[in-house]
Order: structure tokens, then sequence, then C-alpha cells
């Protein structure tokens, strides 16, 4: 009944599951299979596999199923393609999985009021400290330009120095995690986010825009990224709720976090270490993305974790 | 070239990159790295009068590397392709080394100032012309307008084709290839001998 509730849910939310599981027998050697889904996108399982090759295979390909979990085995099957092809090789798409990746998902309740974060995001862009070092090095080349050795020096350093400073500037700008939970639930939906590429973990895949053709690169060892050019791609999982109460952090370190009244007054509040109290903070409201969308008369809790994660708790009892 | 205009070519350089982190603008949609390099190569290769104050064959080259090295972080930073990124910079750099080279030569005798003078003026502005023109030609049954590789002769031109949106993920290796046979050629023109009765300076 949960699973026709969270189906339902989908539906009217347009969040779609893009990662459905199906078997596969391969036979003889190969470099790889191409499983074609048509516009929704493709699977390539890469190899290289062995003459002596005779195994049977779960993969995960990226076709749009409308009608959810239940009318799966209503969607055409996708259409295995050899690459590289020995003399004898053979692979044979035989059914989808019984059991679907998905199913952990349903099984964990409906995920209401849980939305995915928006899509967009800034483009890195250069900051002050490398914009300077620029600057600067422009100023010592000018001087020092009619003598060769000490301009080459200068020039190289500062360029090593930029590069590396602007490069910086994406790391950890691509993946995004967010996990989220309402107050009282033992399960915390975890959701993230990579900007046309995204490596696959978890039981769930979506896109958007929805509807955007995927490719999945997988391994046989199961492993596997999804790319979707220009999209934003969602691998969800499920884990356990982290164990925040106003008066004692059970977690781990957060660094900031906000708290959002029942009646919509934002606060912000510094460090929250790990067994200590959360203070009572100064006005103040988190980014923007997730702030929004947020339902109103409930507490919510917003944080940041050393790694970068960032959770989000619906229903948080803020005194 | 004085330092004024070394000094205005070196913010141009970084105008971009400036402009986005400091204004909050977004102006680049293809690599930085591309835009870093543009004032260079439109300035550098020009021929130079006669009279004209030598300057270092490589200055231009070694100040264009800190806006060159910026342009690229921010574009890894956006997900750009780093040996594609490498190459089309490293070879557009290694074209604009070779250009000035030739350019800071070819005024100390008078045919290599003439030679170099039109291998420039055929391979750079003729060569953008070329391609205007060539866009203009209606392509035969709807087919897509090609892409000739020879085009990339023109250092503007290849700077374009890797400087444009997905520009660096339909780069071809010839055309690499191509811009540096073309900054060969200027080097060639600017070495060329001088003739009987012709005073070297």
């Amino acid at each position: 009944m949960s699973a026709l509730a969270l189906l339902g849910l989908l539906v009217l939310a347009g969040q779609e599951n893009r990662l459905w599981q199906l078997e596969l027998e391969l036979r003889g050697a190969c470099e790889a299979v191409r499983l074609d889904c048509g516009p929704d996108g493709e699977t390539l399982l890469v190899g290289p596999f062995g003459p002596g090759e005779d195994r049977s295979l779960s993969v995960p390909v990226p076709v749009r199923a409308p009608l959810g979990r239940e009318e799966l085995a209503l969607v055409p099957l996708p259409r295995a393609e050899l690459l590289g092809a020995g003399p004898d090789a053979s692979a044979t798409v035989v059914a989808w999985s019984a059991r679907q990746p998905v199913d952990e998902l349903l099984a964990a309740g409906p995920r209401a009021g849980l939305s995915l974060p928006p899509a967009p995001r800034a483009r890195p862009t250069a900051g002050l400290p490398e914009l300077l070092a620029a600057l600067l090095a422009g100023a010592f080349l000018l001087r020092l330009r009619a003598r060769l050795l000490p301009t080459c020096l200068v020039a190289v350093a500062s360029a090593a120095l930029v590069l590396g400073l602007a490069r910086a500037r994406g790391e950890g700008a691509d993946v995004v995690t967010l996990v989220q939970w309402r107050e009282g639930s033992a399960t915390a939906l975890s959701i993230r986010r990579g900007e046309g590429e995204l490596e696959l973990g978890g039981p769930g895949l979506e896109v958007s825009p929805a509807g955007s053709p995927i490719r999945i690169e997988w391994e046989a060892r199961g492993r596997g990224r999804a790319r979707s050019a220009g999209g934003s791609l969602f691998a969800l999982a499920t884990t356990a709720s982290p164990a925040l109460r106003p008066e004692r952090n059970g977690a781990e370190r957060l660094e900031p976090v906000w708290t959002r009244t029942p009646e919509g007054r934002w606060r912000r509040h510094e460090a929250w270490e790990l067994g200590a109290a959360l203070g009572s903070g100064r006005d103040g409201s988190p980014p923007g993305w997730l702030a929004g969308a947020l339902p109103p008369g409930r507490g919510i809790l917003v944080a940041r974790t050393s790694r970068g994660a960032w959770l989000r708790c619906l229903g948080f009892p803020v005194r | 070239m004085g330092p004024g205009r070394l000094g205005a070519l070196y913010l141009a350089a970084l105008a971009v990159p400036l402009a986005e982190g400091l204004l909050d603008l977004e102006l680049a949609l293809g690599p930085c790295a591309a835009l870093a390099l543009l004032p260079w190569l439109l300035l550098a290769p020009a021929p130079r009068r006669p009279d004209a104050a030598p300057g270092g064959a490589l200055t231009p080259a070694l100040l264009a590397l800190p806006p060159l090295a910026l342009g690229a972080g921010v574009d890894l930073a956006r997900g750009a392709a780093g040996g594609t990124l490498a190459l089309a910079a490293g070879t557009t750099w290694l074209a604009l080394v070779l250009w000035t080279a030739a350019a800071e030569r070819a005024p100390r005798a008078r045919p290599a100032a003439a030679w170099y003078a039109s291998v420039w003026f055929l391979l750079v502005p003729f060569g953008l012309a070329l391609r205007v023109a060539l866009s203009w030609v209606p392509a035969r049954g709807g087919a897509e307008p090609g892409r000739p590789a020879w085009l990339a002769l023109d250092p503007l031109l290849f700077l374009h084709r890797w400087g444009r949106a997905e520009g660096l993920a339909e780069l071809r290796p010839a055309e690499c290839a191509w811009v540096l046979l073309g900054a060969g050629l200027a080097l060639l023109a600017a070495r060329a001998p001088a003739g009987r009765g012709v005073e070297a300076t």
C-alpha cells in the first residue's frame, strides 16, 4: 500500500526512476555490450570478456517506465549489440530482474516533502586570490621583461599558482549530497546530485530535465557511471537518520547549522559539536536552494557536515 | 611592444575572469583559456614598422602564461577535458611564440619584412575573410557546411574553433598541425635571405 502511495507521489511530482535492472546472458569474447534503450539512452557494459565467457549478469539500464515499478514488465526490453565481438559471441537480454534496486526505496516509505535539490548551480569562477596573483605576476613580468631568465621563472611559477588555485574552485562543486528525513523516521533519503555525470551508487537514479537521455557505463564487477549531457543526475539511496535532537548532537560535528521555527523564523547557529546541545544562534537564513519549497508550519533543521554533505530534517523540534 | 601596450594586453587577457569573478557576470560560453590568448594573438604577430624598437620575442608569450593558466584553471573547474584543453592551449601558445618570433625578426631585413607581411596578410586577415566568405556559400543539398582543417593555418581561426562553446569537443588533432605549419611558414618568411643590393640592418 505504501508502495502504491509512493508511486502516486512520484507520478504527481514528476519524479521518475531511471535505473532498472535486467538479466543478460553473455557468451563468447567481446570488447563490450551496448544495450540500446532508444531515445531514453543506453548502457555500455564494458569488458573485455574472454573467449570462454558464459555468464549471466544483472545490468542497469536507463529506460523510462512511466507507470513505475508495477508495470515495468510492459516496457520493451532493450536491444543488445556486441562491440568488438569474436565469431561465436552472443548476448541475450533475458528479462527484467525480478528484484529491482528501487524496491529498497519503495520499502522505505513515501518521500512526500523530501524534494530533490534544484538543478542549477553557480558556475565556478576565479576567486580573489588567483586574480590578485595574476595581476601581481603581470606587474612583476612587465618590470622584469628585459631579463629573460627571471621573466621565465616568474611566468611559470605564477602560472602554476593561478592554475592550481583556479582549478580548485571546481572541487566538490560537481557533486552535492543531501540527506533528508522526517523527525521520528529511522530512515533518511540520501540524494547525490551531479551535473552531467555521476557515479552510480544506491538503488535509484533520476534526471532533470525529466526524460533526458542517460548513458550508463557499467563494469561487470558492479560499478558504473551515468552521464546525461546538460542534465542533472540524482542518485537516491536510503540511510539511517542522523541522531540529532536539540539537547544533544548524537551524529557528528556540524557547521554551520540553521533552524526554522514553525512560524517561519530562521536562525543561524555556528558549530554544533558532537554530544553538545544546540546553541541559541542569531538571525540568518541558509542557502536558498535548501530553504525553498519547505512545508510551512513545521520546524526545520539544515546543517553541513565536515565532509561537505548537507543535512535537512523536516519537523525538527526547534525550541 | 612597449610596456603600455603589453600592460593593456595583459589586462585584456584577464578581463573575462576578472569580470566573472568580481562582478558575477556570465561572459564565457566557451573556454576562458582561448579568451586569454585572443588579445596576444591579435596584436603580437602583426608586422612591425622598420623603425620599431626590438622587443623580446618571448616577452608576449611569457606574459600570456599567467592569464592563460588562470583561464585554463577556470575551464578545468567547469569540467573541461584536461587533455584536449592542454593540447589546444599548448598548441596555440606555441603558435604565439613562433608568430611573435617571426614578427620580431622580420623588420631586420627588407625582403624578409615584405615576405613576412605578405604571409601574415594571407594567413591572418585574409584567412578570416576567406572563412567568412565560405560560410556565406550555400551548402549543396542542404548538407552541413564543411570545416576544412587547413583553415587552421590562421591562428585566430584555430583559436575561434576551440574557443567556442563545445569547441574543444570538436577539435581535431590535424588542426593543431595546421596552425603550427602556418606559424612555421611565418618564421620561414621572416628568415628570408637579403637579396643583392638590399641592405640588412
